[in-house]
């Protein structure tokens, strides 16, 4: 399953292995930098649309104020409102979607990469196609499997009770990053229901991150700290520019009145 | 309930569930993590059977007992450690336990077995990983490679621990113990001379791909494939290089030596015959499928007693057996499942371990692949 995907990222995988002074981690994270340049149209999209939904929020408290006992109403005049303003209340959910095979196929590639067992390196073995360019790379295989004394291609135990702590870092890169994306709401007061289905999902989303990452290897981790503390780069690159921008503007529309 | 809202959550929870099933395989059953080993000596043949170490009659194919006796009841992990049979009346084998959940952890056991009863004589739980190959016995010592990166010597009769000799990275190969030696292939790419008594290293020899397998040893030169895609000879006493010859991929599987000629196979199911001293090809013979594909092979071939047949077991499940003078198959027989493990050639008979399919174990003719016994027989699930 997904193989089309997976094999390549194997490759890739090896291909940094090789000129990042043959460090698993590194790899692992120089892989992870590179999907999420990748997926970036879809991220910013994603936090565009963000955005948008923040700015409607008055709009939104308005409606609720005023249809709030009748939710069929409620919910064709938000649909109008987004409608209206351009916004696919779907497409903050868009790049989440994208990322999930891609979680899966980064997830099979480190495990053939850093196989635990032999059945998952000889599944590799028939598909390091880099090898037709660059020879010695398929001698590369098994990665050297260790990071802190800790098996990359294996979940955390309590043999290694420090690996723990990856899960726990992941569980707070998420949660920070979960933070930084979700747009407050317009109300509050931590009553409206939007606003508790955001608290909500500021700690059960991290949760869950938290446990797939006690249940499968630690290098899966390394992916998810890794491509959170992108996330949030991104964030506030994009904040310091709409900053910029701000100030830029801002002067041309004091002058404008002046005409 | 805002509708939006709840769209959104419920998106995200299934992506996540979604991301929970499919990278756990969400299978049933046993799912083999490795292949299983068999073992022949005298008129018995160990296997090494998943949930059950098994001990048989090679010609008939009975059970003559397992151990343990119910998996169900009393689960002692799976088997998959090619097993070892001392001259005193004990037979060894591994299993690995796992105990789910999210703080799992894996329990790696060696077990000595009385031979005639399948009694527990001692265990040895000292490894954190996984057992692939087996062990070998010498000098009263039983030693055994582990994933966690050791070699165990373990005394034979206590099972208490000599000594351990730590590599670089997994140990998945059977050493071999030839009088006050071990070698010792790692995945750490290199191969291990050790004192057998004391696990210091005696010399080691470096390449650019992982040692997976066990070296071949005659006349005072071992052979032996890695992962650079390359078949070296080396002299047992000093670890110095006599010749190499590069294959098409990967040697995962032991080399076969008969006489004065070294057969291997490369994971691409491409056999060759070299000559022993110098590593001149005799022959090549590429395997291929009915869609003239080449069918992928993990394990080393096995020599029938008279020389005269090579049989290689393939990944798809079928088995080979080729003329050893030139190559041409002399006989192919297929069959369900995966053929990873190495295949044992006892008098007329050749015996094939298989994972995922039954029967998962089974002996052919070694005159023409008729199936003397298969175990479970076809349709029937033990």
């Amino acid at each position: 399953m997904l193989d089309f995907i997976t094999y390549p990222f194997a490759n890739l995988l090896l291909l940094l292995y090789r000129y990042m002074g043959h460090q698993t981690v590194v790899a692992i994270a120089a892989l992870t930098i590179l999907i999420r340049l990748l997926i970036l149209p879809l991220t910013l999209s994603q936090q565009r649309s963000a955005q948008k939904m923040q700015e409607l929020q008055p709009e939104i408290e308005k409606l609720r104020e005023k249809y709030g006992d009748d939710q069929e109403k409620l919910a064709q005049e938000q649909m109008k409102l987004w409608r209206k303003a351009g916004v696919n209340p779907m497409g903050g959910c868009l790049p989440l979607l994208i990322q999930l095979p891609i979680m899966i196929a980064l997830y099979r590639a480190i495990i053939f990469c850093v196989p635990s067992t032999p059945i998952q390196l000889f599944q590799f073995s028939g598909h390091i196609f880099i090898d037709e360019w660059l020879p010695s790379l398929s001698g590369l295989v098994p990665l050297q499997s260790t990071f802190l004394g800790m098996g990359l291609g294996q979940p955390p135990s309590p043999a290694q009770w420090w690996s723990y702590a990856l899960p726990i870092l992941v569980f707070a890169t998420s949660w920070l990053q979960q933070r930084l994306l979700t747009p407050p709401t317009a109300s509050g007061d931590g009553q409206s229901q939007a606003e508790m289905m955001n608290q909500q999902m500021q700690v059960m989303m991290p949760l869950m991150f938290g446990f797939i990452s006690l249940q499968y290897a630690t290098g899966l981790s390394i992916y998810f700290i890794i491509s959170n503390l992108f996330g949030m780069a991104q964030y506030y690159f994009i904040r310091m520019n709409r900053e910029e921008e701000s100030e830029e503007t801002l002067p041309q529309r004091k002058r404008r009145p002046k005409k | 309930m805002n509708r939006f809202w709840t769209q959104r959550w419920s998106v995200v929870l299934a992506t996540l569930t979604a991301l929970l099933l499919v990278t756990s395989g969400c299978a049933g059953g046993v799912r083999a993590s490795s292949w299983t080993g068999l073992t022949v000596v005298g008129d018995t043949l160990y296997a090494a059977d998943l949930q059950q170490a098994r001990v048989m009659d090679k010609t008939s194919g009975d059970t003559l007992w397992t151990f343990p006796r119910n998996p169900e009841d009393n689960n002692q992990g799976l088997f998959y450690a090619t097993p070892a049979v001392s001259n005193g009346g004990q037979v060894f084998f591994a299993s690995q336990l796992e105990t789910g959940g999210f703080f799992s952890q894996r329990q790696s056991i060696v077990w000595a077995l009385d031979e005639e009863t399948g009694e527990e004589l001692w265990r040895f739980e000292g490894a954190s990983g996984n057992y692939v190959e087996g062990g070998t016995l010498g000098n009263g010592l039983f030693v055994i490679g582990n994933g966690d990166g050791n070699v165990y010597a373990l005394e034979e009769e206590s099972g208490s621990l000599q000594w351990t000799f730590k590599t670089g990275h997994h140990v998945w190969a059977t050493p071999l113990v030839v009088s006050d030696t071990v070698y010792v292939g790692a995945m750490d790419r290199h191969l291990y001379a050790l004192d057998l008594d004391t696990g210091e290293v005696i010399w080691q020899f470096e390449r650019k791909g992982a040692f997976a397998s066990t070296p071949a040893l005659k006349d005072g030169t071992l052979y032996i494939g890695a992962f650079d895609d390359v078949l070296y000879a080396i002299d047992a006493e000093t670890g110095s290089e006599r010749w190499h010859v590069e294959g098409e991929d990967w040697f995962w599987g032991s080399p076969a030596v008969y006489e004065d000629t070294v057969f291997a196979v490369d994971v691409k199911g491409r056999v060759c015959a070299l000559n022993a001293a110098s590593g001149e090809a005799r022959w090549h013979k590429s395997l291929v499928n009915d869609q003239n594909q080449p069918v992928p092979v993990r394990a080393g071939p096995a020599v029938s007693q008279d020389g005269s047949q090579l049989f290689v077991s393939a990944e798809n499940g079928t088995l080979y057996a080729l003329d050893t003078s030139d190559g041409l198959v002399e006989w192919s027989r297929a069959a369900e499942g995966r053929g990873l493990s190495e295949p044992v050639v006892s008098d007329q008979l050749v015996y094939q371990s298989l994972i995922l399919s039954t029967p998962r174990i089974r002996a052919l003719q070694v005159e023409d692949g008729r199936e003397a016994w298969a175990f479970p027989p076809a349709g029937e699930e033990d």
